[in-house]
């Protein structure tokens, strides 16, 4: 039963640009993640959802309300926006209760929010002296505040640093979960939608190419963008991909974890070996010229070698 | 010390020495001058000084609310609505920065004087024998301060509006605030500290007037016209009187006014884009829009084409027509042919040359010296002598430097 429903939401702003059809169904307190590169549509989804942008087509339909043709202000949703958009003029209390207004317990429940977010006491604080850590924080309590009934992100740790980011995405999920608030958000990158997202839609050039559990998008591709974009792929066609397998007319995808070194298959030379640890990585020239990303163990081959490799599973998809 | 900054102390002691003698020793004399018994007793008890002191005030804070009335409203339609001819429009508007003050003051004479364009069109339309209004008094000062000051107004806020971050606009829409509450909560107090800026602007260039009050004023005096007659009238001491008081008066707005600008951390936080300008769907509000948008501008320009028409009139060719029979470049010819027409053209513009150039020396000099993150002992003193001349009203400063520099007129007496 889905709470939160995207109905062929559609909009087209040129002939050659268009968003949608996209058709999506979301369960109640869901996080799903809306991952693309730049320019694949994710944004615009989630501006629709907010009432920011019109659709042309489609419906939106949360808890059996269409709220479609509602403005922003109307919808009940909370949103957290890539820069925060903290208001400065106000300190960190006054943020957090703007949705509040009109309510006569807006002061405890923005103390509430404050203190879901890890941030009690922090009323009278200038936004400016926050860290980046601590506005998102405040960003996130300011729409948990009204209680909304969709959370919406907007690429909510891009503006953190590196090594702060995987922390607060742990933090981030416990909290959703802890909330039970239905989720959307939007990012372009894999780890974040795999570690965030309970699914993850795919997105490219305003089509939606698969939506499904991190472990279906990475074991079971349902396009040669997916394969390639989730996770790392190496890409065969022609000779090299009937080496290993592949039909006539078909285009192999496979992982670097699915090839391995051996006595058949396509027969090349390792050029590169990068060590990580747990294992290395190894580009193999083939004698067609494709240059093969494998994953082996430390010890499998050294640079310059002669080697075959073979697969142990490939994705076949139709050539283009 | 090293000798770098020896040397950069040493020339920063002779900026302020010489920014000491350029503008603390005019003002001090004058304040020398105004303390003077008999002309502080004279100041004190004419009820005519204090009408003109509060009449000062008043038309300068009136001129506020005016200008602010005209200029930020005007600055939401060109920057947040998109319509037809916005772009043009928007850059006509703000063409009344370019007039000087004495200039706009003769077109608005043209224009809606007992003889003007538009008063005579209105007598001719409703078939009076009289003229329908005479261009004086308060209301008359108030209509050309308001029409040449509307300008600060209108291009600061537009500059504080393109500041804006959109999503700080969104994020007040999705937290349930309707487009009225937008504005209250989150727009006018992002855009405090432009508004405060283009209130000081005006607020001092309405208090400096002279212009407006000197032809349009009559009977209603200000100020700075006080100044000037009592000068004229020879009464040295009174006209120093009034310069000091109507430098605390300047003085006390700058600093009142300059609380509401000081806000930078509202700037430190903006990050995103600012808001797109917003097209009207509605065909009917959208011609509504552009409409309003081309009446301001032609209201508004009046005073600028009128003087480009009046230059075109022969002398003696236009009496009692509401338009002019004859236009012709004559006028342009004989400035051209005529030395004696052309001088006045040419000091202005070499005089506007070098003080020009005689400021951006100072202001450079003074900038490498003392600039953003330079601490140090004279910093200051050159900041505050620098923002003296610009904070005290034009007329005061005049009267200072004429006292204190005049060959003709000896500081001592």
């Amino acid at each position: 039963m889905s709470y939160l429903a995207l109905q062929d939401l559609r909009v087209r702003f040129s002939p050659t640009v268009e968003i949608g059809p996209v058709a999506l169904d979301i369960a109640q307190g869901e996080i799903l993640a809306l991952l693309g590169p730049s320019g694949s549509g994710k944004t615009t989804i989630l501006r629709m959802l907010a009432g920011f942008e019109a659709p042309q087509g489609g419906r939106i339909v949360v808890d059996g309300d269409d709220v479609t043709a509602l403005p922003p202000a109307r919808r009940h949703f909370g949103m957290v926006f890539q820069h925060y958009a903290l208001f400065p003029h106000l300190d960190v209390g006054e943020n957090v209760a703007f949705g509040l207004k009109g309510d006569p317990d807006s002061g405890r429940k923005a103390g509430d929010a404050l203190k879901l977010v890890d941030l009690a006491g922090f009323e009278r604080r200038k936004v400016h002296e926050l860290s980046g850590g601590q506005q998102q924080r405040v960003a996130l309590a300011r729409a948990l505040a009204p209680a909304p009934r969709v959370l919406l992100l907007d690429e909510p740790l891009s503006n953190l640093d590196p090594t702060l980011r995987e922390r607060t995405r742990r933090e981030l999920r416990a909290l959703i979960q802890r909330v039970g608030i239905t989720t959307v958000f939007v990012t372009h990158e894999q780890d974040e939608a795999f570690d965030l997202g309970d699914r993850v839609a795919v997105l490219q050039q305003g089509r939606l190419e698969q939506v499904g559990t991190p472990e279906d998008l990475y074991e079971r591709p349902a396009s040669l963008f997916v394969a390639t974009f989730v996770g790392r792929a190496n890409v065969l066609k022609d000779g090299a991909a009937r080496a290993l397998g592949g039909a006539a007319g078909e285009v192999l995808a496979i992982r670097p974890e699915a090839l391995r070194f051996g006595t058949a298959g396509v027969a090349g030379i390792v050029r590169e070996r990068r060590y990580t640890g747990v294992a290395a990585f190894y580009v193999v020239e083939a004698e067609s010229g494709e240059r093969l990303e494998v994953m082996a163990e430390p010890g499998a081959a050294t640079v310059g070698a002669r080697v075959h490799v073979a697969a142990t599973r490939a994705f076949r998809f139709p050539a283009a | 010390m090293t000798r770098a900054a020896r040397w950069t102390a040493l020339s920063r002691a002779a900026l302020a020495l010489l920014l000491a003698w350029l503008v603390a020793f005019p003002i001090l004399m004058a304040a020398r001058a105004a303390a003077d018994p008999t002309a502080l007793s004279a100041f004190a008890h004419r009820a005519t000084e204090w009408r003109a002191l509060w009449g000062s005030i008043w038309i300068a804070v009136a001129s506020v609310l005016l200008s602010a009335a005209i200029g930020v409203p005007l600055a939401f339609l060109f920057e947040w609505l998109e319509f037809p001819g916005r772009k043009t429009l928007g850059a006509l508007v703000a063409l009344p920065a370019v007039l000087p003050p004495f200039v706009g003051v003769i077109s608005f004479l043209f224009l809606y004087g007992e003889s003007g364009f538009v008063s005579r069109a209105v007598q001719g339309l409703l078939g009076l024998s009289q003229p329908p209004w005479r261009l004086q008094g308060a209301g008359a000062i108030l209509l050309v301060h308001a029409y040449s000051m509307y300008v600060y107004f209108y291009l600061f806020t537009r500059a504080g509006l393109a500041k804006l971050d959109a999503s700080m606009l969104e994020a007040a829409q999705v937290l349930g605030a309707g487009r009225r509450e937008v504005l209250t909560r989150v727009v006018l107090p992002l855009i405090r500290p432009s508004l405060a800026g283009a209130a000081l602007l005006v607020f001092m260039t309405a208090l400096g007037s002279f212009s407006a009050p000197y032809v349009f004023g009559g009977g209603f005096r200000v100020m700075t016209t006080q100044i000037v007659a009592s000068k004229l009238n020879g009464e040295m001491g009174l006209a120093m009187v009034e310069s000091m008081a109507l430098a605390v008066v300047a003085l006390l707005g700058v600093a009142l006014l300059r609380r509401g600008e000081r806000d930078d951390i509202l700037v430190a936080l903006g990050k995103g884009t600012a808001p797109r300008p917003r097209p009207i769907r509605r065909p009917l509000v959208r011609s509504l829009a552009a409409a309003a948008g081309w009446v301001f501008a032609v209201v508004l320009l009046l005073p600028h084409l009128t003087l480009v028409l009046v230059s075109l009139v022969p002398y003696g060719t236009w009496t009692t027509e509401t338009l002019p029979p004859v236009v012709s470049l004559v006028n342009y010819h004989r400035l051209a042919a005529e030395p004696e027409r052309l001088a006045p053209l040419l000091n202005s513009v070499w005089m506007a040359a070098a003080s020009t150039a005689g400021a951006v020396v100072l202001a450079l000099l003074a900038g490498q010296l003392v600039g953003r993150g330079r601490p140090g002992r004279w910093r200051g003193l050159i900041a505050g002598l620098i923002a003296l001349p610009w904070a005290l009203p034009g007329t005061v400063f005049a009267v200072a430097l004429a006292l204190a520099f005049s060959a003709s007129q000896p500081p001592m007496r």
